[in-house]
């Protein structure tokens, strides 16, 4: 084959033209960290690194919402508790009245006075709020769940309704605790036990007592309940959270660059474009005969 | 019988021929670099010989030699190789021209940056998955607004952009035409000296370089044939139809496309009974293609997805109740059902949407629930019957997939023509290009060759010196 001067020139510039633009692939590679710039560069990967990145924003999703609930929760237990509490002190108050050396002065002034305090405390705690949102009263998160309407009616003004959510595709937990029944009956048997204290009507005290007992059990239940919950969704979520550690690896398997990799790779192109620089200016200025002639 | 004077003839036809040779040769280096310059040279071979009629006499033998001749100037060059050629430089450029031009839309698309169709779904549902869990939130309603206003956005710059890359290619139509045009024209009038030329047994080598470089180029741009005819003039023809005949070409013009669906785009005709022009290959075929073929799918995907996304979630948002326990109104315009068009319903706020199911007792307002929103959640992983059973995701990335593949096939296509076309190149190049050791050879020959006739030249001098200037002087 006749090899022209026009062959050897243009041949040179491809050979550059080509080096160049290998290295300035694997320059990208390096600079934007990731292994392909559009989806045509690698169209299979970056389909699975979308349908990847998909499926972590539907987990961060869940986990928003497994992470509202557990606060929502962590606070109905702490107020599940300050009534307990509450109850359980009242349930002494009412022992106390049962007392035969108490007269009704005192049963009238101290301890119906001390009840009716509590009584107060326990209609705010069961309307106690977390953010803005009336957690016990139901889907009618937006009015406070009890009010006095008077001094011996309590209302409940909640929609009683378990409020469902979505912590994993098929998996669905309530996040209310429903105030009705859980609170309605502590507040209901303080008024009483207020009442028959200031009445001095000591002979259906022992019944009150036992309305407090049983509230306070139906409180306890009620805090097992929501614990159990609670535990649900740590779960979920340290499960979601770890799914997503081994997503995130594979994902960076597929599209992050291999830094060692690539900056191996530039080396030895570097080494390719000097080489073929050389080579090239030899070619270019090669001498032909016309320089041995005379 | 040999005289003196034809023996001077004979080394006169020596200097003037190799002087042509030398000639030839500097043509050659003057054109090294020249693009489609053919290498010539001078095809010598010796005159007639005379039949003498001093042997009938008996003085001498006779068919004696009468010299050297240029016969006729030789070019380089082999039709086969230009016909293999062309098309393949056709369908190099085809793809070259696809791959370029889809590669432009995909980066526009911007689909694996945050920009991309696909995020922009994933946001928008997990602003209702937000929502789903925390219903009274307004910021989070806000959000979900704001996200879906930015889905819309993104449905129209990007049907926006497709529908303006469809037109912007008019640009560049017209400017091939023209050059096709010119090209068809030259063609044309070059067969004509072409033709003049040959009728009177020259040869036209520099017009047949510049009449090989308008085909080559008209192959680039539509994928041209052309065949030879015996009087050296070519008809050229595209796809079937006849662009040059002769002396005659043909011309094409644009127009708009009358079309509906090809509002603003223009289409090629031939000028003279306005059928469509159908390129076989080449650039213009490349536009084209993505033009009339690829975007135009695009489209048709994009507003698939934004019809059934409107349907759909309008669907479940107005079995929902809103925050003041109105029944939902539509969530996007009903009347937004293509990419172009899609938009969030008119008034629609962020109380207004529908997050809560029905009520328990009607009339009831239930803010905190929150089982219309978890439904539009799990509208995310439904199989959409009018998206081919695919999820929105699911159908937004098959549609990345294929713009992807196809840009990466027609990039793959067009590198694996180039190599070919580079080869072809180098075949047709062996033959005709300039080789300046080969000249510089040449050069050393003829020149050498030339002082030889010149001193064949001086001694026939010196003999005519002998006879005229001292024959006959015997006794003077």
């Amino acid at each position: 084959m006749r090899v022209t001067n026009q062959m050897m020139i243009n041949n040179v510039i491809q050979y550059i033209d080509e080096i160049k633009n290998r290295i300035d692939a694997t320059q990208e590679q390096i600079a934007s960290t990731k292994k392909f710039q559009t989806p045509s560069d690698d169209p299979i990967t970056a389909s699975t690194c979308l349908q990847l990145k998909s499926s972590l924003s539907i987990s961060e999703g869940y986990q928003n919402t497994a992470n509202t609930i557990s606060d929502w929760m962590a606070t109905t237990d702490f107020n599940l508790e300050q009534l307990s509490v509450l109850a359980r002190k009242a349930s002494n108050i009412v022992l106390s009245g049962l007392n035969g050396t108490i007269d009704a002065a005192e049963r009238k002034s101290s301890l119906a006075n001390e009840i009716n305090e509590m009584l107060h405390q326990a209609i705010d705690i069961g309307n106690s709020k977390f953010q803005n949102s009336y957690i016990f009263a139901g889907v009618r998160v937006d009015q406070p769940a009890f009010v006095l309407i008077d001094e011996d009616t309590i209302k409940y003004q909640g929609i009683s309704k378990e409020m469902m959510r979505s912590i994993g595709q098929n998996s669905k937990v309530i996040m209310n605790i429903d105030g009705n029944d859980t609170i309605t009956p502590l507040i209901q048997a303080l008024i009483e036990a207020r009442n028959n204290l200031a009445t001095n009507n000591t002979s259906d005290l022992p019944g009150t007592l036992d309305k407090i007992k049983t509230a306070l059990e139906t409180l306890t239940a009620a805090r097992t309940e929501n614990g159990t919950r609670m535990r649900q969704i740590e779960t979920s979520i340290s499960n979601m959270e770890k799914s997503d550690i081994a997503i995130h690896a594979i994902l960076s398997s597929k599209e992050d660059t291999s830094m060692a990799e690539a900056y191996s790779l530039l080396a030895s192109q570097e080494n390719t474009y000097q080489a073929v620089l050389e080579v090239g200016s030899r070619t270019l200025s090669a001498l032909n005969l016309f320089d041995y002639m005379n | 019988m040999p005289t003196l004077s034809s023996g001077i003839n004979i080394a006169l036809q020596a200097i003037l021929s190799q002087s042509q040779s030398i000639e030839i040769t500097e043509h050659n280096v003057a054109n090294v670099d020249t693009k489609g310059y053919h290498r010539q040279k001078a095809s010598l071979t010796a005159r007639v010989a005379n039949p003498s009629v001093s042997y009938d006499l008996g003085y001498s033998a006779g068919q004696m030699g009468a010299g050297v001749t240029v016969d006729r100037i030789q070019r380089f060059s082999l039709d086969f190789f230009d016909g293999r050629f062309r098309s393949v430089s056709a369908d190099t450029k085809s793809w070259e021209y696809q791959g370029e031009i889809l590669s432009q839309i995909e980066s526009t698309l911007s689909d694996l940056t945050d920009d991309g169709l696909s995020p922009k779904l994933d946001q928008f549902w997990l602003s209702w998955q937000n929502l789903a869990s925390d219903p009274t939130n307004s910021t989070i309603r806000t959000e979900v607004m704001n996200d879906a206003a930015s889905l819309c956005e993104k449905f129209n710059r990007n049907a926006q952009q497709l529908v303006v890359f469809r037109q912007d290619q008019n640009l560049t139509l017209e400017n091939h035409v023209s050059e096709i045009n010119s090209l068809a024209k030259s063609i044309a009038s070059l067969n004509a000296e072409i033709s003049r030329v040959i009728g009177v047994n020259q040869q036209p080598n520099d017009l047949l370089d510049q009449r090989d470089l308008a085909l080559d180029r008209l192959a680039e741009l539509t994928g041209a044939v052309s065949s030879t005819q015996a009087n050296g003039e070519v008809i050229v023809s595209i796809n079937g139809h006849v662009l040059v005949t002769g002396r005659d070409s043909l011309t094409l013009k644009t127009e708009p496309d009358p079309d509906p669906k090809n509002i603003g785009v223009d289409r090629i005709v031939w000028e003279k009974d306005s059928s469509v022009f159908t390129p076989a290959g080449g650039e213009v075929e490349g536009i084209l293609k993505v033009r009339d073929f690829y975007i135009p799918n695009q489209i048709a995907a994009l507003n698939d997805m934004a019809k059934n996304i409107v349907t759909e979630v309008n669907k479940i948002h107005t079995q929902g109740y809103c925050l003041d326990g109105s029944k939902g109104g539509d969530f996007f315009a009903s009347d937004g059902l293509t990419a172009l068009e899609i938009k969030l319903a008119d008034g629609l706020e962020p109380e207004k949407i529908a997050a809560a199911g029905a009520p328990d007792t009607a009339g009831e307002v239930e803010v905190g629930n929150s089982e219309n929103a978890e439904l539009m959640v799990a509208l995310r992983q439904q199989k959409i019957p009018g998206l081919k059973n695919l999820t929105f995701n699911e159908y937004c990335n098959g549609m990345m997939s294929e713009l992807a593949s196809t840009v990466s096939q027609a990039n793959t296509n067009g590198i694996q023509h180039t190599i070919v076309l580079k080869a072809l190149g180098e075949q047709r190049e062996s033959v005709s290009g300039v080789v300046l050791d080969e000249e510089a050879a040449n050069l050393a020959k003829s020149q050498k060759a030339y002082q030889a006739a010149a001193r064949v030249m001086n001694a026939y001098d010196e003999l005519l010196d002998l006879v005229i200037n001292r024959m006959g002087l015997v006794g003077r």
